[in-house]
């Protein structure tokens, strides 16, 4: 009974702390922008809106709303951990964390997917393919640790080397801190929002296969990740103000620099991935619009003080931004190709 | 070194303090005393140019870069609760402050030499920064400061989470210091710190300063006493005052 109890008021803690953050208000906000669009969305168009290959644009929406939402939340979730931590082994907590990710996760999932399945219909195949990434958000996050110890193995590894900042170039030296700051402190959003990356590109790269001049709904998993890359070390650069105020415009090139080296990286191994698949697109897209969203994102993060922010704040609002953004962006494509045909 | 005259710092339309007068004097110390709120820190950013003022400060030209704006190179400034990277352990977050203010590295020697004289020792420097107690970051800031060798060095209640030995160590550091030519301004509340350390003293106290710039070895007055005359606050009055009704 007492045990029975405790997971009752476990989870009533866990609820009163989701309410409490302003993602929860996010979370809303989109609910709210999403039903607007199919509502938009149902009034312009009586087709049925289900391709080829079973992977109904909505529930990929809806997924992907999803998952950045359990991602948004993902860190008051931790929070709970401290009330257990008393009573139970670091492997319940686990286990503990992996439910509530997992709960949380269909929770927002069959929320979104309302207004969907009430519009333009569903298919099994997307339902089980959003299902399945939602459980691997959920399974891969508690599993990543919660201690640094879990991670020393590369932290021993940073340190072997004594002198990273040496040399002639002040920038090389800030490029060295921001990736010592990746690896020791910021590496479990780093893997994350790889993850998230990976998943998404996966099922945009399927989702343009079948379709002509898309080409460009590849880029959408960028920008999400960019943002999420630019705000990760942004208090480390931030923070150089307290002992050399003039470096702090080299400090930020730096950092746009490393990130900027990071998405060429990335938008190769897509180029690659794509390349091996035999899926056709368009290369100056690929190329170009990644390193002009870094930018972008930059411009905005430092023209709104983002910078001022901490992590999680900076976070909320970017993905509050962002998925407003992505989602009509999404749409259009989806209305162009209603009245235009496919490929 | 630095020449203070007719300063007056003010956030909005409040002010902090006015008409202050200041000379930081080469191969000297200087001392900075005052109430909680009375703008040392104000004034010490003032100094070092991070927040506007009125008035006059002038440098010597050897703390001025090629461009005449205040060299970063030859100041360094220990606030009471000093900046570090949790994530960086104590000798790397010295080889970046040092390499990103002069450009240069460092062999590893010479970074713990300065660190041993502090009491750190060589397997403590590779502990990350947050790991560490409030003293331990103190003393390894105070060592970056020491290590960089500015012309001028500013530190604000130097002694504070130090624990005996550093204290005593940080006072013959600093002595030694200034023999050299350099000039150090120390904030603090320990009248005996600076009645030990320093040759001239500024009193900020609710917007009227006093400048004291007698060398306090000859001063046969308690610094406390002479803090209270300065200042013109009758302690003792107060006290009997406090104490007289007996409902304490």
């Amino acid at each position: 009974m007492i045990k029975e109890l405790k997971t009752i008021s476990f989870y009533l803690l866990m609820f009163k702390n989701i309410v409490k953050t302003s993602g929860f208000s996010i979370f809303f906000f989109l609910v709210l922008c999403e039903i607007i669009l199919f509502a938009i969305l149902k009034s312009h168009t009586r087709v049925e809106i289900i391709t080829k290959l079973g992977l109904s644009e909505p529930i990929l929406v809806t997924g992907f709303i999803a998952s950045a939402v359990v991602l948004t939340l993902k860190k008051y979730l931790k929070k709970d951990s401290n009330f257990l931590r008393s009573g139970l082994s670091e492997r319940s907590i686990q286990k503990v964390t992996f439910l509530k990710f997992s709960t949380l996760g269909y929770l927002i999932f069959f929320i979104l997917l309302c207004p969907a399945l009430i519009t333009v219909g569903w298919h099994f195949v997307s339902v089980l393919l959003i299902l399945i990434t939602l459980v691997l958000i959920a399974s891969i996050i508690p599993f990543l640790g919660n201690s640094d110890s879990e991670w020393s193995f590369w932290n021993k590894i940073s340190l072997r080397n004594k002198n990273w900042f040496r040399g002639s170039s002040k920038i090389r030296s800030l490029i060295y801190l921001n990736a010592l700051y990746m690896i020791r402190k910021n590496k479990k959003p780093f893997l994350l929002s790889q993850i998230y990356f990976l998943i998404l590109t996966a099922l945009m790269s399927v989702y343009i296969k079948e379709r002509v001049n898309q080409d460009y709904l590849l880029l959408l998993p960028f920008f999400p990740i960019f943002l999420t890359l630019l705000t990760m070390n942004a208090k480390t650069y931030l923070d150089l103000k307290y002992f050399i105020f003039e470096s702090k415009r080299q400090a930020l090139l730096a950092d746009f620099i490393f990130w900027a080296i990071y998405i060429l990286i990335l938008v190769f191994i897509v180029l690659v991935s794509l390349f091996v698949t035999g899926i056709t697109f368009n290369y100056y897209q690929l190329l170009l619009i990644p390193m002009l969203y870094v930018l972008l994102s930059y411009c905005l993060l430092i023209k709104f003080k983002f910078l001022d922010s901490d992590f999680q704040k900076a976070i909320n609002l970017i993905l509050g931004i962002s998925l407003p953004i992505l989602i009509p962006f999404y749409f259009i494509s989806l209305l162009k190709e209603t009245f235009f045909g496919k490929r | 070194m630095v020449n203070v005259k007719n300063l007056s710092v003010s956030y909005g339309e409040k002010s902090v303090f006015n008409s202050v007068d200041l000379e930081i004097n080469q191969g000297s110390i200087s001392g900075l005393m005052g109430r909680n709120g009375a703008g040392k820190t104000s004034l010490i950013k003032a100094i070092i140019g991070e927040i506007p003022y009125r008035g006059d400060v002038c440098y010597d030209p050897i703390l001025l870069d090629g461009k005449k704006r205040l060299s970063k190179q030859n100041l360094f400034f220990v606030s009471d609760s000093p900046f570090y990277y949790d994530y960086l352990t104590a000798v790397e977050f010295a080889q970046f402050t040092i390499h990103i203010k002069t450009g240069k590295s460092l062999p590893l020697e010479q970074i713990f030499k300065v660190f041993d004289f502090f009491g750190i020792e060589e397997s403590d420097s590779l502990q990350f920064m947050k790991d560490y107690s409030f003293g331990m970051r103190r003393k390894v800031v105070l060592s970056i400061g020491f290590i960089l060798k500015p012309r001028l060095l500013i530190l604000d209640e130097p002694t504070i989470g130090l624990d005996v030995p550093s204290v005593i160590a940080l006072k013959k550091l600093l002595k030694e210091y200034v023999k050299m030519g350099n000039s150090v301004l120390v904030s603090s509340h320990d009248p005996l710190l600076i009645k030990e350390l320093c040759q001239t003293l500024l009193i900020l106290n609710d917007q009227k300063s006093v400048y004291y710039n007698k060398d306090f070895q000859e001063e046969e007055r308690d610094l406390s006493a002479l803090y209270l005359d300065l200042v013109g606050e009758n302690l003792t009055k107060k006290i009997e005052d406090f104490f007289a009704h007996g409902e304490f």
